[in-house]
């Protein structure tokens, strides 16, 4: 199999969990700052 | 996560186990290029789910401005975001087919060029969104450079219609002298089918996101306020 064949198979995959992993921090980071404001709320 | 969104999501895998089976096994060898054709079948399905993306973008920042519903600047940002991934994919993916085929990584054909654009107008848009201190203007603004932006679309889409490039006539709808072997677009149509429901995965799951920011920004507000 040619290299740049898997190279542009590894790279797809690559940009797209890449992506995912995005997202996934920005769900992080809004339960954080939800928290921080209910906290806030509270005192 | 709710249970369908699990099962979409296992469903979508299914899909591209099977595409990516049939892009590097089933469909038969091209004869002039050999193996390294089989990077069309993620480059093409890739580039149509970026064209889907910007087209629903584009409608999205219509509605928005129609109407001001936040739901609809919420599938702009995600239609935008998933666009750029794809329209990424499409820049990586062409130039490792190029340089064995044509001896090049890249050329300014019309084709390239619109697509680097194209690529450049959603990244300026995500930008515009990211760091914009107009905060209630933004979507208005973001809406407004998608709905011009948008107009490079149907020019890289038509672009091997109307000019000569380097780039690869259209197999699909491309008059005549265009076609493609039975096998080769039964791989290629499966692999659109899996990237396009992965594309709407990730859509969905983005737009998620944005709704949740948006109702903790009303809540910092009425916080604010109060």
């Amino acid at each position: 199999m040619p290299r740049n064949l898997i190279i542009a198979y590894i790279a797809t995959w690559a940009i797209h969990i890449g992506y995912l992993l995005i997202v996934s921090s920005g769900f992080r980071k809004l339960a954080k700052e939800l928290c921080e404001l209910r906290s806030r709320k509270e005192k | 996560m709710k249970p369908v969104f699990i099962i979409y999501a296992l469903f979508t895998l299914v899909l591209l186990s099977y595409g990516l089976n049939q892009a590097l096994v089933v469909a038969p060898t091209e004869q002039t290029m050999g193996e390294i054709q089989r990077i069309f079948y993620y480059h093409v399905p890739s580039a149509w789910v970026a064209f889907l993306c910007f087209f629903a973008n584009f409608g999205a920042s219509i509605w928005y401005l129609a109407t001001k519903c936040e739901k609809s600047d919420a599938v702009a940002v995600a239609t935008a975001e998933v666009g750029v991934v794809f329209n990424t994919v499409v820049l990586v993916t062409g130039p490792l087919w190029a340089k064995p085929v044509w001896g090049i990584w890249w050329t300014w054909d019309a084709r390239l060029t619109s697509t680097f654009i194209m690529w450049l107008i959603y990244i300026s848009y995500l930008l515009l969104r990211k760091f914009s201190t107009a905060n209630e203007q933004t979507p208005k603004l973001a809406a407004a450079l998608a709905i011009f932006g948008f107009v490079d679309v149907p020019i890289v889409y038509m672009s091997i219609r109307w000019w000569r490039t380097q780039h690869p006539s259209p197999v699909i709808g491309g008059g005549e002298n265009s076609g493609l072997d039975p096998h080769m677009l039964h791989a290629l149509l499966w692999n659109f089918a899996a990237f396009a429901a992965y594309g709407l995965l990730v859509v969905w799951r983005r737009y998620q996101l944005e709704r949740g920011r948006q109702q903790l920004n009303i809540l910092y507000r009425t916080q604010g306020a109060a």
